[in-house]
């Protein structure tokens, strides 16, 4: 099920009824309530895969269990293997397969040999990257002694499954949310308005700006032999903003879904696009995944510890891992490793945590040696987005080309219709709003002193441009459900 | 929970008093008199009533149907596809067609969907009164509900600046014209080469819509009802196929689908208007489709 759908729009409040409804009587109820629903929203897309999710929980449960009663290491081990190849097993089936195929091929016959192999027709299940991340961190903890294992299915299932974050996420921690399910929830009003103002940011950025960008984007990446670089370099702008308003605004739908029930996920996204080096990006774009990077890749691996080549390799590794995560393609591997090498520098010269704070903080506007950095930093993720975008590494590099060497010999004109007018008004407003907010968890929360009508009067009318845009991105779905 | 229950109450309440203000502005800026024309002749005499969209101004031959069946007359009821079903099923409607009557749907694919049921949105819109869109409200609360989602505020603004033009029809009488205006374009007789293919398996049916259109039908409407393929494209028959089967398998129609295909000559200005040797094998094969049907 979509959030922007109408079916989203009917089941959220009956589910939000009931819970609240059933919430103080039984806990156990309420999980097997959530659970239902949880499956309910999953399976609306498709049922049959609801058994994936089902064996991901019965497996690191059972091992989750098993892992804390054992007192022999190795044996731990053994089971945590068990985990990790279940569940990269599934993920890797479903989501790689036809790419190490075709891969192999593709280098066989480069040598000028025969790989005799054809690609299998597999559906991508909605969201497996994401619920797969999530119980594998908590197999991870629980075998490292920081979590206690889970002894009520129904509540390790319900973590697996909590419906607002199933399918993009934030990957939530077991150590964060699995506590939760075990807690009577009490209905506080400030959490769930606090929600509502996050579930409309997110809809204003998913079905306003994401959604008009994509007409866009998708228009120049899916003709871009015919445009200049003028063109080129604008439909990688809306592939920016599409990008952010897409996943940063189903995260916030996400994360003030579960508010109001009285849920606390992480933040996933914090103004990236303000950020005054690819670090710092980093440290803003997608928290969740970032991290989960870090606890259980890049640490282990060593870090920033040990010696220049060791640290380099760990960042390659990290980025190019985080690459290949959205994705079964080349493009997204370049696009892990362009990042590695916007990180590098910083790296290197041990300013890679320089820019720990909020660029500006306390002034509207900031000083231009902390906007020209910044402004570098958003050309460079444009940049990197290219390949993000692309459906090969010749798109990419055609359009990289394109745009650093000026070219201007392209059959097409981009044509400034009043729609792109508008996006663009749309995405300055956008870009205001975040910027005037920057400091905040959500930029729409205004301070006491602004009248209560006015702020009445400006949430309808995001409202107002909510409802103008749904009925052109009813069918758009979000681009992380593809991860 | 209160407080926040009133709170997010108001809001909706006042997105949605917003919106139907905004369905309120369009309908009521709209030309009704469109649902006044048809094709045919009426008589005291049973009828065939074709309803369709602008394929009917052009596919049919109404002076030839009504010469061919003595025992009935001949009407086509029609409103351009913009309009959405739900407007041309309610000028079905001034008709009041009886037992004796047969209903023949000859709706473009488009019509099927139920983005297109009431098309608030869409521009070109005719034969709109505040009485159908409520008439709307109360039978398919669901669709209308989706349906003012899609009015944008520009085009309300956009509504709101136009001058609305009274048209000489105010005297509210259905007309019949046996002749449609496809005539009176020189090129309707001969085939002009359109560009294509026009691929419409992208847009979507759905079931629980399509039963429910029949269910209303069957329903609202005493008459026989029948339903015709709307006409295809030899070139574009692969590419519409799937979209095709889909809806065979949930309607029965009186033509078979390869009837429906028309060669590349054979159609005019749109990919669902025919030209003039289109239309006259078009009335022909809608001839012989009856007369099994009228027991002839």
């Amino acid at each position: 099920m979509l959030f922007n759908s109408l079916e989203f729009s009917i089941f959220l409040p009956v589910v939000f009824i009931i819970f609240w409804l059933i919430n103080q009587r039984n806990l156990t109820t309420r999980n097997i309530f959530l659970l239902i629903a949880s499956y309910f929203f999953y399976g609306w897309w498709d049922w049959r895969f609801l058994f994936l999710i089902l064996l991901s929980t019965l497996v690191d449960y059972f091992i989750g269990l098993q892992i804390e009663k054992s007192n022999n290491l190795k044996k731990s081990k053994i089971l945590l293997s068990i985990s990790l190849a279940v569940n990269l097993g599934v993920l890797f089936y479903f989501k790689y397969f036809n790419f190490f195929i075709e891969s192999f091929k593709e280098a066989f016959t480069l040598f000028g040999s025969n790989f005799e192999s054809s690609r299998l027709d597999i559906i991508l299940p909605v969201g497996i990257s994401f619920y797969t991340f999530q119980t594998l961190s908590y197999t991870i903890d629980v075998y490292r002694k920081q979590l206690k294992a889970e002894p009520n299915l129904i509540v390790f299932g319900t973590y697996v499954s909590f419906f607002p974050q199933l399918v993009a996420g934030p990957i939530e921690r077991a150590t964060n949310l699995l506590p939760q399910f075990n807690e009577t929830k009490k209905f506080d009003y400030d959490l769930a308005k606090s929600g509502l103002q996050l579930m409309l940011w997110g809809f204003f950025k998913k079905i306003v700006i994401a959604d008009n960008c994509a007409v866009f984007a998708n228009l120049i990446f899916n003709n871009h032999l015919d445009y200049n670089y003028g063109s080129l370099f604008l439909g990688s702008l809306f592939f920016t903003f599409q990008i952010y308003g897409d996943f940063s605004g189903y995260s916030d739908i996400a994360i003030g879904t579960a508010r109001l029930f009285g849920f606390k996920l992480m933040r996933n996204f914090a103004f990236p696009y303000f950020s005054r080096d690819i670090a710092e990006f980093w440290r803003r774009w997608h928290i969740s995944l970032s991290t989960w990077f870090r606890d259980y890749l890049y640490i282990p691996l060593g870090g920033s510890r040990g010696s220049t080549s060791k640290k380099i390799r760990n960042t390659f590794i990290i980025f190019i891992v985080s690459g290949f995560w959205h994705g079964a393609n080349w493009t997204y591997i370049v696009w892990g490793a362009l990042n590695a090498l916007y990180f590098m520098p910083l790296m290197l010269l041990g300013k890679n945590r320089q820019n720990l704070g909020i660029i500006g903080d306390g002034k509207l506007f900031v000083s231009l040696r902390e906007l020209l950095p910044m402004l570098v930093t958003f050309f460079l993720t444009v940049l990197a987005w290219i390949f993000f975008r692309s459906e090969s590494i010749e798109q990419a590099s055609e359009i990289t080309v394109r745009i650093v060497t000026f070219y201007n010999k392209a059959p097409t004109a981009f044509i400034f219709s009043k729609k792109v007018w508008l996006v663009i008004i749309y995405i300055l407003f956008f870009l205001c709003i975040e910027w005037i907010g920057r400091t905040k968890e959500n930029p729409i929360v205004f301070n006491h002193k602004l009248p209560k009508f006015l702020v009445w009067i400006f949430y309808i009318l995001l409202g107002v441009a909510i409802l103008d845009n749904f009925g052109n991105s009813s069918s758009q779905e979000f681009i992380y459900f593809d991860f | 929970m209160k407080k926040f229950t009133l709170q997010v109450s108001l809001f909706f309440l006042i997105l949605l008093a917003f919106k139907l203000l905004q369905s309120i502005l369009i309908f009521d800026n709209l030309n009704p008199n469109d649902s006044l024309n048809f094709y045919g002749k009426e008589s005291s005499k049973p009828r065939i009533i074709l309803v369709g969209s602008s394929n009917l101004d052009y596919n049919y031959d109404y002076e030839k149907l009504n010469e061919t069946f003595t025992n009935y007359d001949v009407l086509g009821c029609n409103l351009n596809e913009p309009s959405g079903l739900y407007a041309t099923i309610y000028k079905l409607k001034q008709l009041n067609p009886t037992e004796d009557d047969i209903v023949i749907f000859a709706l473009p694919h488009s019509l099927y969907e139920p983005s297109k049921l009431l098309p608030l949105g869409s521009s070109g819109k005719k034969g709109y009164s505040s009485k159908m869109v409520l008439d709307c409200l109360k039978d398919f609360p669901l669709e209308f509900m989706g349906s003012i989602m899609n009015i944008q505020t520009s085009q309300s603004i956009k509504l709101l600046s136009e001058n609305y033009e009274q048209t000489t029809h105010t005297n509210n009488i259905i007309q019949f014209s046996l002749t449609t205006d496809a005539k009176e374009h020189a090129e309707f007789l001969d085939c002009v080469q359109l560009e294509g293919p026009f691929d419409i398996s992208s847009t979507g049916f759905d079931e629980t819509y399509l039963v429910d259109i029949q269910n209303y039908l069957s329903f609202t409407i005493s008459a026989k009802i029948l339903y015709r393929y709307p006409v295809v494209k030899e070139s574009e028959y692969q590419i519409n196929l799937q979209r095709i089967k889909y809806l065979s398998s949930h309607y029965t129609f009186i033509n078979d689908f390869d009837d429906s295909i028309y060669p590349d000559g054979n159609w005019y200005n749109q990919w669902y208007h025919l030209n003039k040797c289109g239309r006259e094998l078009n009335t022909r094969k809608l001839i012989n489709e009856m007369k099994p049907v009228l027991k002839l």
